[in-house]
């Protein structure tokens, strides 16, 4: 038994009926039974966002409404429960689970300007709804929201929210060294006097920072997190594990698979909201076929994909995770294969209830234009059960 | 259109501008490093350029907007801070320090390097802050671990001087008095637990040079 929870204590927790009582959780296959010192940081929501910058051809999550157009056949896709249909190249790659628990979200959010549209989906009340919905899931992690590797999209709000910044993730093994510490090398600092340290060099960089309150901002916020992360009590975390399970060789968030392996490292430290964005070409003009997408789906996005839903939304118990697969719009139908002003986004959770109110038609369009950018974000508050929803009203009825 | 026409309609053009271009002439060649917001509103001739009080034509967009309607009022030599790219950092490093870091190379990817053939404006995390400290912490120890003045454990008013002079050093500029004091803090209280004089100063090192004065520019 983990260090500190007695036997007696273990029964009593089982007889109390509900698994959050146990008060430590597992941590998948990373780092088995942690003690009673991460129950005070632990998140039980967590959303993931897979942002694909440029575009998320809608034939992979309605295929049913564009047959004859992207290569496909009638009856040449994969069904669902609920009438909801996918692309066959998500059929023949996700798990059995993954299938259970997917819903397609519509979003018209009205531009087919990628830049407006990177902004408007981010957006909520002039405040970046990613950091809204990592302040509404609350606790008391020191990281609430992240950013795994490069591609954070410019074009977003960056301006912190209570605080609530999105931290730059680029390398696991020192992000593993903040939040764990416990190396012995006599050359690296004691975590209680780096605490008074960089307690210091934040006192004596504020003239700094109120002379460059905006090019200056992330400075400012990283200072805060650093000394939230050292006050934090340390959580081991095994870069071992990750490597293991997502094919990595280096610690960097250099690809997109390490991206995939550090939001599960973000996730598991307590992060309410971490995203990734990739950049390759999603923008996918002259595709009439789908080619593009498909190799660009199954080449590097679907590997990743599956395994941190096998074991961030399916194996992880104590943490109700989200992913939702989004990007700037659809495509419409017309041989330049250009955008629309809508979005079908892909969202797998454990309390995701199979079924679409983003069904398209053969332009590409949404069948039901309705629901916009809030409540899009509201249905990712409901469906990761945040304990508050700022977006307002859940108008899709696809949470268990 | 002849020279003669040219030139008038250019001064006419001037001079219907109500722009006071000379107080920013002024502001331009003040030194941004170190002041504060409220030291650039107390300056003599630091006049705020509002846009509203330009006159002259209003261009507009294609949607009938004018084209400054964004422009926001901001104040002149505010926000000029950027913050050093790791790429800098060795040769910054070796320049207070005297020799680079062992430990730096290998926060590399911490920093987050840019996409080949492309530059992105870098931007600080709690992870650069906190793998900065300890890179600044292990080239620390190599400055403080021969010179005879780290032998001893600092008290206020060694501290006080030896912080006054690193952050000269470190920053280019004289700290002020509350900078002093928050370095201070960290060489006394600060490593209270910490039993070895020159570990001590070690930290107060390290502090001053993850402080933005070295980490931005």
């Amino acid at each position: 038994m983990s260090r500190g929870v007695s036997r007696r204590g273990f029964l009593k927790a089982l007889a109390a009926g509900t698994g959050a009582a146990i008060g430590t959780r597992v941590a998948g296959g990373a780092a088995g039974w942690i003690g009673e010192a991460r129950a005070a940081t632990d998140s039980a929501s967590a959303v993931v966002l897979l942002y694909l910058t440029g575009g998320f051809n809608e034939l992979f999550v309605s295929p049913d409404g564009l047959v004859g157009k992207f290569s496909i056949q009638p009856g040449g896709f994969t069904a669902l429960a609920n009438d909801v249909f996918i692309d066959n190249t998500w059929g023949n790659a996700l798990s059995p689970y993954a299938k259970q628990h997917l819903a397609v979200i519509g979003c018209r959010h009205g531009t087919n300007g990628h830049e407006i549209a990177q902004r408007a989906l981010w957006a909520h009340n002039e405040q970046n709804a990613g950091l809204v919905l990592a302040d509404a899931i609350g606790g008391s992690a020191p990281i609430k929201a992240a950013v795994v590797g490069s591609g954070l999209n410019v074009n977003t709000i960056m301006s912190p929210y209570k605080d609530i910044s999105f931290q730059r993730i680029d390398d696991m093994q020192a992000t593993i060294n903040a939040l764990g510490g416990g190396r012995s090398n006599p050359r690296l600092p004691d975590r209680a006097i780096a605490l008074a340290g960089i307690g210091g060099a934040q006192a004596m960089s504020q003239a700094h920072f109120a002379s460059s309150p905006k090019s200056l901002v992330s400075a400012d916020q990283a200072y805060k997190v650093a000394i939230e992360t050292l006050k934090t009590p340390t959580k081991p975390f095994s870069f071992t594990d990750l490597a293991e399970a997502y094919g990595l060789n280096a610690t960097a968030v250099s690809s997109f698979k390490a991206k995939f392996a550090a939001a599960e490292l973000m996730v598991r430290a307590g992060t309410n909201v971490v995203a990734i964005f990739d950049n390759d070409v999603w923008d996918s003009h002259e595709d009439p076929s789908g080619t593009g997408d498909r190799n660009r789906m199954t080449g590097h996005v679907l590997g990743p994909m599956n395994t941190f839903i096998s074991r961030m939304i399916e194996n992880n118990p104590t943490q109700n995770v989200v992913l939702c697969v989004m990007g700037d719009f659809g495509r419409d139908t017309t041989p330049l294969t250009g955008h629309t002003i809508d979005l079908s986004a892909a969202v797998f959770g454990r309390f995701v209830k199979v079924g679409s109110t983003g069904r398209v038609v053969s332009n590409g369009y949404q069948k039901n234009p309705g629901p916009g950018v809030a409540q899009l974000w509201s249905y990712l508050a409901s469906a990761c059960k945040a304990p508050t929803n700022p977006f307002g009203a859940n108008p899709h009825p696809l949470v268990l | 259109m002849n020279a003669c026409s040219f030139v008038l309609l250019t001064i006419a053009a001037i001079s219907v501008s109500a722009c006071d271009y000379e107080a920013l002439d002024v502001d331009r060649r003040r030194s941004p490093r170190g002041q504060s917001s409220a030291d650039v509103e107390n300056d003599a001739g630091a006049a705020a350029l509002d846009p509203a009080r330009c006159g002259g034509k209003v261009y507009t967009d294609f949607d009938g907007k004018s084209l400054v309607a964004q422009r926001i009022q901001a104040l002149p030599n505010v926000d000029r801070g950027r913050i050093k790219p790791y790429g800098a950092l060795a040769g910054e490093y070796a320049r207070v320090l005297g020799k680079v870091p062992e430990s730096l190379a290998g926060a590399a990817s911490t920093y987050g390097p840019a996409p080949e053939r492309w530059y992105e404006e870098p931007q600080a995390s709690g992870i650069t802050v906190l793998s900065a400290f300890e890179v600044a912490f292990d080239g620390c120890l190599g400055h403080t671990e021969t010179d005879a003045k780290y032998a001893a454990m600092p008290e206020p008013s060694t501290a006080a001087a030896e912080c006054t002079a690193m952050a000269r050093k470190f920053w280019s500029r004289m700290p002020s008095p509350s900078e002093v004091d928050a370095c201070v803090a960290v060489a006394t209280t600060g490593t209270a637990s910490e039993p070895q004089a020159r570990r001590k100063w070690a930290y107060a090192c390290a502090a001053t040079l993850t402080a933005s004065g070295f980490l931005t520019y």
